[in-house]
This record gives structure tokens, sequence and C-alpha cells, in this order.
């Protein structure tokens, strides 16, 4: 188990106490790792009817077995617990520096527990953690909170994983920020840390992380890191960032606009797309730590009202902070997204959420007096801005808005569901089910609610194959067959590929027998290519089991209505996937009764008796 | 017939300029535009997106004609049609 370094940190901040515990190598050769191991250790340890904010509802920080090592990507970490936005299984991803210093602190992962009493930050080095007060920096943005610990710690190369003012007031919508401006934005976790006065988890490891293989695995990832560099991924990602989805985005109708109302914007998609930017405001590509790709923007905007310079938002933050909103203005949609890294809320939700006002605006479900006196007609900068800070500081409409369009709908009544555009309570992200069929399928199954990095089955509609897992065969968009099957296999492999903790950019550039190849080596056990992907289903299946725990049945398996509406225009004009068609499918490739259940032969297969018997579904049944 | 020939967002870039004319001759069929396409410019397309032997885009590459999509080359264009030719992305 040469990947590992074999030890767990629990902290529990009820009690103030920090211990150590070795990880269970059996388990983690079924997990893998990353959020594959947090379900495991989640399912057994957080009821399923806990509350995600109480003291008893527990937050994990995870690494993989890769994590810090050659292979590219692999400076990420996974943040694992129960959504307070949408109650049920949360893993949510990051990268930049984090997972590799704590990694190299000596540890695979951290279980927090309990709550403090009062605002702490835990500080990690190598074999040793401890608790110091954050009562001086509690109320500080997420950015500057991280200058005030490396500040107080007294180390510049320190990486701080934090929350913002929304954490703290425990915003629905509020998510975890590292090394200025990277997030593992979806869900909540960074309301789950609010909620036990954890501001930051501070870290700065120096260990030497042993790989296994040794020279084959570091030949191994040195082909691949040049391969993966020498592609067009990388030459679209690097050169004008995820931003580049934009630019061809609109012909698709991939791009939503106007909460998802409209099919296409042109002339908008193209004034936010990665061509522009790089054209005006980019100052350089950025790279997590070890990344061949370098998708990350530093921009610089040098006069007017949106000056600043850092971190530029990605295509989904530009979609969804953008024409989402018919706003159209760049610099506006980089002020906004480093408004939501200050307060730590989550670009996409937050664009969601501020779609959905402008509708219930609109349609005068809201009025002007609601938002404070703000008129929320569609691509009015002041009011996007304006809203951003009200969801960042709970005040006013944004502590409605903060609590996700489910809730919002539900406060507001007279037919708000119809644009709330959620599933399972989370926000609907930048790709349009209705141009890219497989989508539909996902976005009603994903185990954290719509999610594009919990699959992202449009791969295999762009021309990947996947023999080994089925897929033979490039899938027409459009196509009515196969989109279970689809959305099956891209689920298992990204839950593959959040357990090793890589980036979803270099998991699509790999197939199974080249992932066995590598888990092999830096795991020091062997793996086939259907160890891959039974363990992708093993942790897709031991969430959906957390999840029927925590009161989800099949009926929640389905699209907001605003998304099986077509539009009159773009290139998903008049195409509304067959939903109940394409779970029909998923169900029975997954081996799920039609209910959207596990077979108690599927959960033999996977070794998943042990979930049966415990408490988690004996809540369904 | 003349017909034009618009590159998206990486393919503008690898292109150098986001346009071009390509004249044919009536009757021609979208296979031809391409290799047209593919003497001004085959030699700046990398192979994920380029097969050379083939002198065709490979499946990487999405072509809509006049905002239709389409899949098959031996489609036949029109005096005045316009070809947009982009790689989309799987993420982001």
């Amino acid at each position: 188990m040469n990947g590992y370094m074999g030890k767990l940190l629990r902290v529990n901040l009820s009690q103030g106490n920090i211990t150590e515990e070795p990880l269970d190598f059996n388990i983690a050769r079924d997990y893998i790792g990353g959020a594959g191991l947090a379900t495991r250790i989640i399912f057994e340890e957080v009821p399923a009817d806990t509350d995600p904010l109480s003291p008893q509802n527990k937050l994990l920080f995870m690494t993989g077995p890769m994590t810090g090592t050659l292979f590219p990507t692999t400076a990420r970490y996974e943040v694992c617990t129960k959504s307070p936005l949408t109650g049920i299984w949360l893993d949510a991803s990051s990268s930049g520096r984090w997972g590799n210093f704590f990694k190299r602190t000596g540890y695979d992962g951290i279980i927090v527990e309990g709550a403090s009493d009062k605002p702490v930050y835990l500080w990690i080095t190598d074999d040793h953690a401890e608790i110091r007060d954050a009562s001086a920096i509690w109320g500080q943005d997420a950015l500057t909170t991280q200058d005030s610990i490396r500040r107080e710690v007294g180390e510049t190369r320190a990486s701080v994983a934090c929350i913002g003012p929304a954490g703290e007031k425990q915003v629905l919508l509020a998510c975890v920020i590292n090394d200025e401006g990277r997030a593992a934005g979806r869900g909540g976790a960074g309301a789950v840390m609010g909620s036990k006065n954890l501001k930051a988890i501070a870290v700065n490891g120096t260990k030497r992380i042993r790989w296994g293989g040794d020279e084959t695995y570091r030949k191994m990832s040195q082909t691949f890191t040049i391969g993966l560099a020498a592609s067009i991924l990388s030459t679209m990602l690097g050169k004008d960032g995820t931003a580049v989805g934009m630019d061809s985005g609109w012909v698709t109708g991939d791009v939503p606009v106007k909460n998802w109302r409209q099919g296409m914007w042109k002339e908008g998609s193209i004034k936010l797309g990665g061509f522009r930017m790089s054209q005006t405001i980019l100052k350089g590509q950025d790279a997590c730590l070890g990344c061949p790709i370098r998708c990350a923007r530093h921009i610089s905007i040098e006069q007017g009202p949106y000056k600043m310079d850092g971190p530029g938002p990605e295509y989904e933050t530009l979609a969804m902070l953008g024409t989402l909103l018919l706003n159209d203005n760049l610099e506006a949609v980089c002020w906004a997204n480093d408004l939501c890294n200050r307060y730590g809320i989550d670009t996409i939700s937050t664009g969601g959420a501020i779609a959905f006002a402008m509708e219930a605006y609109e349609k005068g479900l809201l009025t002007k007096a609601d938002a404070g006196g703000l008129e929320l007609s569609w691509g009015n900068v002041n009011a996007i801005l304006e809203l951003v800070k009200l969801i960042g500081e709970r005040q006013g409409l944004g502590d409605l808005l903060g609590q996700g369009v489910k809730r919002a709908a539900e406060k507001i009544g007279h037919g708000a569901e119809a644009f709330a555009v959620h599933v399972k309570g989370m926000e609907v992200p930048a790709h349009d089910p209705r141009a890219f069929f497989s989508m539909a399928a996902n976005y009603a199954t994903s185990p954290r609610g719509a999610c594009h990095l919990h699959g992202n089955p449009l791969a295999f509609e762009l021309g990947l194959v996947m023999p080994e897992a089925g897929i033979t065969f490039k899938q027409g968009r459009f196509d009515r067959e196969g989109k279970g099957l689809a959305a099956k296999v891209s689920q298992d492999f990204a839950s593959v590929a959040n357990s090793m903790v890589v980036c979803s950019m270099a998991a699509m550039s790999m197939q199974p027998a080249i992932v066995a190849g590598f888990l092999t080596l830096a795991c020091g056990t062997p793996y086939t290519s259907q160890d891959v992907l039974s363990a992708g289903e093993r942790i897709v299946n031991l969430q959906r089991l957390f999840n029927l725990g925590c009161g989800i049945t099949g009926a929640d398996d389905k699209l907001p209505q605003r998304l099986l509406e077509p539009t009159t225009e773009g290139g998903q004009a008049g195409k509304i996937p067959d939903v109940a068609y394409q779970l029909k499918e998923y169900y029975r490739v997954r081996g799920w009764t039609p209910e959207g259940v596990p077979t108690a032969e599927k959960i033999k297969e996977l070794g998943l008796e042990f979930a049966t018997t415990g408490s988690q579904i004996t809540a369904k049944g | 017939m003349k017909i034009r020939v618009n590159f998206l967002g990486t393919m503008e870039r690898l292109a150098g300029q986001p346009n071009m004319e390509v004249t044919l001759q009536d009757t021609s069929t979208l296979e031809d535009a391409v290799h047209q396409i593919g003497q001004s410019f085959g030699d700046k397309f990398p192979p994920d997106i380029w097969d050379d032997k083939r002198e065709v885009f490979t499946h990487r590459v999405k072509m809509f004609i006049n905002s239709t999509e389409v899949e098959v080359l031996g489609q036949t264009l029109q005096d005045g049609s316009e070809i947009l030719i982009l790689v989309p992305v799987a993420g982001g």
C-alpha cells in the first residue's frame, strides 16, 4: 500500500482532542481513497437522520493513493459530509496545493466531528496537528483568512482551506476555499464547517510520499503527463481556460441562458468566452501543483469599477453569473466571482439562485421591496453584484436565496417551483441536458443532486468510447437509446476519479486499464480493469443506499420542469430527453429495482451486505 | 460556388483567422470543402482533431451547415452555405 500514508486524523471539536488511527487497507482497496473511502466512513458513522448542521454530522477532508505523486493533477482533495443544501450525500473537490501539502504531513485524511464552542482552526505539520483559537480571524473573508493564518503560523508556504463569512453564517451555498480562489464548491460543505466553528485547516507537510512502482510508476506518469500536455484538451484549456466552453457551447445549446429559457445567446457567450478573455484581461495561465494543462486563469482589470488582479472565472461561473442572467459584462462576472470567493459561496448555485430571483421578479412573485429596492431585471449588473453580497452576508433577500432555489420556491409558492432549476435541491450546473441527452439521466440520478462532476456522459456524445465498460461507439447526442448506460458508466468512472482524487480533465484521458495500471503500482496491490469499474460501482451504490436512508426515493430521480420545456432557438431547439425511458434503462443496467433501489443480488455482488443490515437502509426498507 | 467557413474558439486560434471563403464547383460536398480547408490549415491542426491521411477532421470536431449539425461528409453544399467548425469541450 505504498500510495497511502497509512493514517487518518480524527479531530473531535466538542472535546478538543485529536487522535490518530490506522487506515484499514482492506477497505481502502475496495474504496480506493478520497470520496470512496469517505463514503464508507460516513455510512458507518453518520446516521441517515442526522441534522447536517448539528455536531453529529461529520466532515471529512480526504486525499487518495496517488495524491502528491508524480501523476499529474494530484494536488486535489475531497470534502465529504451530509449536505445541508440537499440533505443527502455530498463530496466536493478542490485543487491548488492543499491536497499535496496535507498528505505530506503524514495523513490520508481528516475526520472532523463534534463542534467547538468557539472559533478554531487546525494547524497540521509533519506528524503533528493542533487546534488553535480563530477568534481573531472570525469574520474575515476567505482570501484575507488565508493570509492571516499564514502570518500567524509563520509559514508563507502553508496552504489554507477555509470558510468566509457565508460559511460562518451557515449559508447553505457556502463552500470551502483554498489556495486563493480554489473551491470545494457545491452542496454547502462550508456551512457544515461553520456549524462546527471551524474556520480553517492550514497544512504544511514536507514529508516524502512513498509511491509504488518506483521507476516504472515514474516513467508511466511522465509518459501520461507528456501525452496530456500535448493533447488538444490541454491546447484548448491551457490557451483559453475552461471558458473556451463558451466559445463553442452556444452553438450546441450547452450554455444556459436566461434561467434556461432561451436556447442560445451567441453575442453574450462570445463576449464571455475564453478567446475574448485571453485577448483582454488575461494576465497569465495558472496551474494546480503538478498539472500540465494550466486551465486556471490569472486576470487583471486595470481600471474602472471592477479593477482587480487575481483568479479569473471558470466556464461554470461565466455561464451561471453571466449568460444565465443575461449578463454579458465579462469584467462584472470577474468581480462577482471574486466576491463569491471572498464570501465563500458556490458560484454555480449562487448564479442559479439569482436567476431564479430574476424570473420571480419578472413574474411578480418578488417585488422591488422584497429585494431591498433592487431592480431585478435581467442583465442588471448592479443588482447581480448586490445579490451576491446579500447571499454572502445572509441579509435581506439573500437570506432566502442562500438556502437554494428549492427552499426559496417552497417559501415563495404560487408555482415558483416551475422555474426553480435543481435536482434534489442542488442547482443544475451549466450543461443543458436538452443539448446532450445523456446529462438527463445523469443529473436525475447523480448521488449529490444535479452535478457534472459525478458523471459527465456528454463526453460519450462527443466521441469518447470506453469499450471495457460497454461504450463501444460514439453516441448521437439526441439518441434515445444508450443514455442510461452512458450515465451509469460515467458516474462509476467519475467515482473512481473522485476516489483516486484526480482531476476530471485527466480522468477523461484515461481508460479503465490505464487506471488499473497506475493503481496497481501506487497502491501496491493488483487491480484489473474490472476491479476499477467495480470499485466505482460499489461507491455509487453505497452513496445510493445512504441517500435512500436519508429519504430519497426513485420519485426524486427527475429533472426540473424547466428542463422539460423545449427552447425555440439554439442547438437544442425543440429537443427534450425522454427521462422516463432513460431511467428505466439506467435502473436496469445498474441492477436496481424499477423503483431505483439496489437489488439484493447487486448488493451481494458488490460486497455491500453490511449496508442493508444497519440503520441506514432500514429507514426506507 | 462560394461558401463561408467560420472557425470558433480553439479552431480560430489554430487556424489563425476567424473565417475563410472557399470556392467550390457546383454540387460539391462538405467533404470537398473539408479537403480545401485541410490544404490551407491541415498542418496547423494537431492529430487529435485532424486525420492527415484521410484529410478529414476527427470525431472531436463538430460541424454545422447553416446552423444544422452535420455528421455526414457527403452532404451537398449550396452557394452561400455557411459552415461552423468547432471543438466542443466536455467539462469545465
